[in-house]
């Protein structure tokens, strides 16, 4: 990690702008507050597909729908940006 | 002769650990009997020459049904029942959560290669530059978003795989050996870009 922060750390302080330079700590805090979503995402994911194949069709599609939902959220998102 | 008895009571052994384990136990076993170690190929190979039975959620499943049955004879049935499934359900959960994360790890993996083989061009392009107008305010931040994204993307994926490991199966690997690999070099070939940079500017 701390290489291809310093890459880019290199080339904002060569352009005279350190206060683009990374802030590691926000990094860090950043990295782990996706982390947390990423794995909670994975485990629904998980959870979701076992419902379904014991028949509890409702428990799967509630598991799976607050990320699906959030998905589509973002890429409409994505989609008013451009 | 003795040497045959000692493998019988040995075998039998087993057979009684392997039917008093719980979910979590007996997933952790399947990680370490025939899942680590493995590329994502050589597992795949060595499920197809096995027979449907052999699949690790029936069978590890079945593993479980058997401990919880055997642990709760005499009880009330409909209890045994309620149990039975709870154990298999989990058992078949933790199974899956194993195949979903190493799943997600390789799906994305080939797009992350790409990314970054962008990224070290774009880094091979500015840092090669002579003109230190192209190295403007727009290029910087262009960068720093597109460098965040991938590093947050890759280490975030890391940082997941190693909290589901810890939290669901007490920390034993979970990843096939391609699948960790994968992220490794992943992370390893960034370093690259630093030295690149350097000699480029030097």
């Amino acid at each position: 990690m701390q290489h291809m922060m310093d890459a880019y750390d290199h080339v904002a302080t060569d352009a005279g702008r350190s206060d683009l330079a990374s802030d590691p700590k926000k990094f860090q805090e950043t990295v782990s507050a996706v982390a947390s979503k990423k794995a909670d995402y994975i485990v629904a994911l998980a959870k979701s597909k076992m419902l379904e194949d014991f028949g509890e069709h409702e428990a799967a599609d509630a598991t799976i729908k607050p990320y699906f939902l959030e998905s589509l959220d973002e890429k409409s998102a994505i989609e008013r940006i451009t | 002769m003795r040497t045959r008895i000692a493998q019988m009571v040995k075998q039998k052994r087993l057979i009684r650990i392997e039917t008093s384990l719980t979910p979590k136990q007996a997933v952790i076993l399947w990680l370490r009997q025939e899942h680590q170690g493995k590329t994502s190929g050589n597992y795949a190979r060595w499920l197809i020459e096995r027979p449907p039975s052999a699949s690790p959620r029936p069978r590890v499943g079945k593993q479980v049904v058997d401990a919880i049955r055997a642990a709760m004879k005499g009880q009330d049935s409909e209890r045994i029942q309620r149990a039975i499934r709870q154990g298999h359900m989990h058992t078949d959960f933790l199974i899956l959560l194993v195949n979903k994360m190493n799943w997600i790890i390789l799906d994305g993996s080939q797009v992350r290669w790409l990314k970054i083989a962008f990224l070290h061009e774009r880094i091979q392009n500015i840092g090669c530059s002579d003109d230190d107008e192209d190295v403007g305010e727009d290029v910087v931040n262009e960068w720093v978003a597109f460098v965040r994204g991938i590093a947050i993307d890759l280490f975030s994926l890391e940082a997941a795989s190693d909290r589901i490991r810890d939290r669901f199966f007490d920390g034993e690997c979970i990843l096939l050996k391609d699948t960790s690999e994968e992220l490794t070099r992943q992370k390893e070939i960034d370093a690259t870009h630093d030295g690149c940079l350097r000699s480029c500017r030097n």
